[in-house]
């Protein structure tokens, strides 16, 4: 069994290199397709390519997915860790599935990464393979998961096509709202690259800092930092031999270790920013305008369009419907008013606005693009803050 | 044409307001028990302390003041206070009192009904069948049930001498 | 009312933009793209304002009004998860309190604005209700004229509406052009659009079924709106939880004295730390349940009148564990708490008061906790006689009493009465208390064993809505799937005064009609028309240019 767990972890290994190669193959496809514009066939070949990697990178991946199923006895959705790799295999599924209608290689360059980034965070989260509590013992509950993923994933690639479609169009060279708010998402993307590699280099290093602490029930318990402490949990004390004491402690209710990740999260995503300007001398968005130069900016709005349509139905049948039925099932009532829940409402809310906004108001282009972006916060921030930073009770796999 | 199109707008809007009032008054209103004012009171028939059947359908003809009570319950122990004293009184004006216990052990309910002697009928409700088909949810909870077998008053909570004895007079048969 | 009568001779309602019949503009004369929103139909909110009944109509009519519900419903909803509702503060504790103790000023705002049950508050259940209104409204307001429009659309159009379609293309008809219409025709059909031909001219049509799919899902919704609606009154949904000691037989709440369950064994089992798939764990496999079950038989009652002595009919035994509730009649048990445990039974034996007896140890009573006799007669003769039992003991008022009838801390008062004795001893028994009240005293109890059972709590569950909301559900989704995975495309194409002319309009998904465009071009030979909006972006200035020219192109929708 536990050899089948290893393949496990070497078929996801191999998907997110397969990843990296159609990112760099698509990189190439469009990149090298001005130098090589007399033979227009080379550049198409790397296009190819690009999505041949991707498939299989999602064919590994879903080995990946099927091993561990196996080894754990019970679907790997059950803890961020799975949760959040899953995601990401199914936002590349969501490529695989609508590259060939629009054969959009500079949306294989945006969506790949994000796929890679994805699924580099969830592995910072334990990725042992854990028991699952009797609530969480039901076909439905797999189901809901699975399918919210895959709704998840689609959209996700909504926001890809709106991001390619927002460095289309924008202006780079003047300052303006538009810049400073795209260069904030772009540092959002850099805050978890950030946090993927901080947690990476302290847990190569082996840092482990354990703190005594009372927790929201007003007991004693401790608390594992793999990050130097910043913001410490709530009386801590510090339990291990070396280390500094943290600036500043938390208040009972806030899971500080969490909050400490974020805070560094921030520092991280802030340096490597700068550092890029400095490089690059301008704004990242206008450094990367050039890739996108080849877009028509239109397929990219109905691109985007085409991710959300398909991928809200799906959505909402995962993340509020099967939901529903597992709560019935599981909780004796099919909806609870719990965050998690309600965050699903939210992101369907907010999908249907954009629907709405779009067919009936004519919201198409730039404010579309836009709301896809603030559609994809908001499943981030169902995923992680939700799951996270709300303490207690209704943390995953709860 | 146009007028048509008035009434059917008018008479849509009128259909969803008035099913949103109704859902709204049934959800804000106070709660209605399960068992409440002009309900037929749920027949029961339980052996007193004493071995005697209390049978509240052949009560018919008196008014029964119906008390639902425990050991541990203040409001229900200063009630007993009250009731022990015009008893006698309401007896003869045709008001019958029954206390009916919230299924605790025999033992303590017996001693304590001792150290108290409180002289009207008293039950164990084993197993809270009575107390759930009334829908007793908290202590003390009273219903006034008159001579015909409906109740006529629900009453929760703690209550004043002044108010236990108006309680009783409207039970009187003929008062109503 | 005003009727606008188009060249063509079709009487439209006032308010029309494109006339039903040929698709003439009759609003605008300018350029650009039609609105092809609801076929250009004139929506009857915006025709009609004089009375209040309209005005309100008209306001939750108004797509810009639903969005706002939508918006407003959305930033309320996230505002009640900034802290826990109070459903799910810890038992026991008072919102009153608890808000501003755990999270200081902010949590005694929150708290004040009355956050800590926003769900069910007033204001949010009006924004619903308004969600539910516009809905309605808004779909009766836009289905109807939609209907008629698609409905009443004639082969032949008006030359202005084929020109400001969005794929539009025209040339000097050839003299094989009757031919290639035809050809044109037969194509089509193999691609399973339904073609009709009039005059020469030609119109396929293809997924016109998608253009319903938004009024059946939001017909789903207020079917689903309603269903949530009825469980707020008691008849349709109750909600209630038992206790069940292992051995007991408790009624089921709200079956009005019907139905009744025994507890025959409250099983809790965990992960083996052996498990080989945990092994790499840090957290301890055998700290985590794996199972809660409790084995009930289910009992029904038959007679009417409580305490008739009646004997219950059993029904049937059913292992009840989360995610497997038992189900009968409509109701639902699930497996939702549990305490280990509790105590039941005390053993007894009576010792001297100093020293130890080893034969008296050999007579044991035992009492039961939930409901003892009143005198236990030993063989040995002695007498032991309960004087006072409190099963949760507590000294309050400077009198000995109980909080509830539940034995967690028992308290008994008994009169050891040795053989041929008259006057007994009194002392006071419990866990870890044995106090002698007698001024003297020789004799006092033991407690040699005591036994415990667990308890395990069911949610009772009768939900008469689910039907409704299922309902609700299914054709939600079926709208959903309806209206987001097909679209309308419509091909027209027409020979007039010696010119072809070919335009094409898709609700969504521009890309399958250019698709469909081409094919027909490799087929017959037809021109392929060229993409309006596209020019008219390259052409006009980038930023602001994309942005208008969207809004004009009013390609989608319903």
């Amino acid at each position: 069994m536990a050899t089948l767990a290893q393949t496990s972890s070497n078929l996801l290994l191999a998907a997110f290199f397969l990843y990296f190669l159609a990112t760099v193959f698509f990189a190439v496809s469009i990149t090298g397709g001005r130098f090589k514009n007399k033979e227009g066939d080379e550049k198409n070949r790397t296009g190819t390519y690009g999505y041949i990697s991707s498939v299989l990178a999602f064919v590994s991946a879903i080995g990946y997915f099927v091993t561990r199923w196996i080894a754990a006895g019970h679907a790997p959705v059950s803890n961020m860790f799975e949760y959040t790799t899953f995601l990401g295999i199914m936002m590349g599924l969501g490529f695989v599935i609508i590259y060939p209608i629009y054969k959009s290689r500079v949306l294989g360059l945006f969506t790949m990464p994000i796929v890679m980034l994805i699924i580099a965070y969830a592995s910072v989260f334990p990725t042992e393979i854990q028991p699952l509590i009797p609530a969480l013992q039901t076909g439905w509950l797999q189901i809901h998961v699975i399918t919210t993923a895959l709704g998840q994933g689609i959209l996700a690639v909504g926001f890809a096509a709106g991001l390619v479609y927002l460095i289309r169009v924008t202006d780079f060279k003047a300052k303006s709202k538009k810049v400073t708010a795209l260069e904030l998402v772009l540092f959002g993307l850099l805050c978890f690259v950030g946090h993927v590699l901080l947690n990476m280099g302290f847990g190569a290093a082996g840092y482990e800092k354990e703190f005594n602490y009372t927790n929201e029930y007003g007991e004693q318990a401790q608390m594992e930092y793999q990050l130097p402490a910043i913001i410490g949990p709530n009386e801590a004390e510090l339990a291990s031999e070396t280390g500094s004491n943290p600036l500043l402690l938390a208040p009972d209710f806030i899971v500080a270790d969490d909050l400490n990740a974020v805070i560094w999260a921030f520092i991280a995503g802030t340096a490597l920013y700068w550092l890029l300007r400095l490089v690059l001398r301008k704004p990242i968005g206008g450094a990367l305008q050039p890739l996108v130069k080849g877009v028509n900016p239109q397929s990219a709005d109905e691109l985007s369009y085409r991710a959300i349509a398909i991928g809200f139905p799906i959505f909402t049948l995962g993340g509020l419907i099967f939901a529903m039925i597992w709560a019935q099932i599981a909780w004796t009532r099919f909806w609870g008013w719990d965050p998690k829940e309600v965050w699903a409402l939210i992101t369907f809310l907010f999908y249907a606005a954009y629907l709405h906004l779009r067919l009936s108001r004519g919201w198409h282009g730039e404010k579309s693009a836009w709301l896809c972006v603030i559609g994809f916060a908001i499943i981030m921030f169902n995923l992680i803050f939700v799951n996270l930073v709300i303490a207690g009770l209704h943390s995953y796999a709860m | 044409m146009k007028k048509r199109r008035l009434v059917i707008r008018t008479a849509i809007l009128l259909v969803l307001t008035a099913a949103l009032g109704y859902t709204f008054y049934t959800h804000f209103s106070e709660e209605r028990g399960l068992v409440d004012a002009g309900d037929e009171a749920p027949d029961f028939a339980l052996e007193d302390m004493e071995g005697n059947t209390v049978h509240l359908d052949e009560m018919k003809g008196s008014g029964v003041y119906l008390t639902f009570w425990a050991t541990y319950c203040a409001y229900c122990r200063d009630k007993m206070e009250y009731l022990k004293d015009y008893h006698e009184d309401y007896r003869d004006k045709g008001v019958e009192i029954v206390a009916v216990n919230v299924d605790e052990p025999s033992v303590s309910v017996q001693r304590y009904i001792d150290r108290h002697s409180v002289p009207y009928a008293n039950v164990i409700d084993r197993g809270m069948r009575v107390s759930n088909a009334y829908g007793v949810r908290s202590l003390p909870a009273v219903f006034l049930i008159d001579e015909s077998g409906a109740v006529v008053e629900r009453q929760i909570g703690g209550k004043t001498e002044a108010q236990v004895l108006e309680a009783l007079d409207k039970l009187v048969p003929g008062s109503g | 009312m005003k009727k606008v009568i188009c060249e063509c001779g079709h009487e439209n309602p006032y308010g029309t933009e494109l006339c039903e019949s040929c698709g003439k503009p009759l609003k605008d004369q300018g350029k650009g793209l039609v609105n092809m929103r609801y076929e250009g139909a004139a929506r009857r909110s915006q025709t009609y304002s004089r009375t209040i009944v309209d005005k309100i109509w008209n306001f939750f009519s108004s797509v810009k009004v639903g969005v706002w519900i939508i918006v407003l419903t959305l930033i309320a909803s996230s505002l009640g998860t900034v802290f826990p509702q109070e459903m799910f503060i810890p038992p026991g504790e008072r919102a009153s309190v608890y808000y501003q103790q755990e999270y200081g000023t902010a949590g005694q705002l929150f708290y004040q604005l009355g956050f800590h049950n926003l769900y069910s508050s007033w204001w949010y259940m009006l924004l619903v209700a308004g969600l539910a209104t516009s809905l309605i409204i808004a779909s009766i307001d836009r289905f109807f004229p939609l209907y008629r429009a698609l409905k009443n659309q004639r082969v032949t159009r008006h030359p202005g509406f084929m020109k400001r379609q969005r794929l539009y293309h025209t040339e000097r008809a050839g003299e094989d052009a009757h031919d290639r219409l035809k050809k044109a025709g037969d194509a089509l059909r193999e691609k399973r659009y339904r073609v009709r031909e009039e005059n020469g001219n030609l119109l396929a049509e293809k997924g016109r079924f998608s253009r319903w799919g938004p009024y059946v899902n939001h017909i789903g919704l207020i079917i689903f709106l309603i269903g949530a609606t009825l469980r707020l009154f008691p008849e349709m949904y109750l909600d209630d939880h038992i206790w069940v000691r292992e051995g007991q037989t408790v009624e089921v709440k709200g079956t009005g004295g019907e139905y009744s369950v025994r507890n025959e064994e409250f099983l809790i089992e965990f992960y083996d730390d052996e498990d080989e798939r945990f092994i790499n764990n840090p957290q301890q496999a055998s700290a985590v349940a794996k199972t809660y079950q409790t084995t009930v038989t289910l009992f029904q009652q038959t007679s009417e009148t409580i305490g008739s002595g009646v004997e219950p009919d059993e029904v049937e035994q059913f292992p009840i564990r989360v995610n497997n509730p038992l189900t009968f009649d409509g109701f639902s048990l699930y497996q939702v708490d549990f305490k280990l445990n509790e105590l039941s039974e005390f053993t007894f034996a009576v010792e001297p008061e100093e020293g130890t007896d080893d034969e008296l140890y050999s007579e044991t009573i035992d009492v039961n906790l939930y409901d003892p006799e009143t005198v236990y007669e030993m063989d040995n003769g002695f007498t032991v006689e309960i004087l006072e039992y409190f099963p949760n003991y507590v000294f309050e008022n400077n009198e000995p009493g109980t909080l509830n009838r539940i034995p967690d801390n028992p308290r008994f008062i008994v009169e050891i009465t040795p053989p041929g004795e008259e006057e007994g001893e009194m002392s006071m028994v419990g866990i870890q208390v044995n106090n002698p009240l007698s001024e003297e005293s020789d004799y006092r109890l033991r407690m040699v064993d005591f036994d415990t059972n667990h308890v395990s709590a069911l949610a009772v569950r009768r939900d008469r809505t689910i039907p409704i909301l299922i309902a609700g559900g299914i054709i939600f989704m079926i709208g959903l799937v309806q209206g987001a995975y097909w679209h309308h495309r419509r091909i027209w194409i027409q020979e007039r005064d010696g010119e072809l002319l070919l335009a094409g309009h898709a609700n969504k998904n521009w890309n399958a009609l250019k698709k469909d465009f081409s094919w027909l071009s490799e087929k017959t030979g037809l021109p392929e028309p060229a993409d309006q909006a596209e020019k008219e972006e390259t052409d006009g200035t980038r930023d602001e240019g994309v942005k208008s020219n969207h809004g004009d192109a009013g390609s989608d929708k319903q």
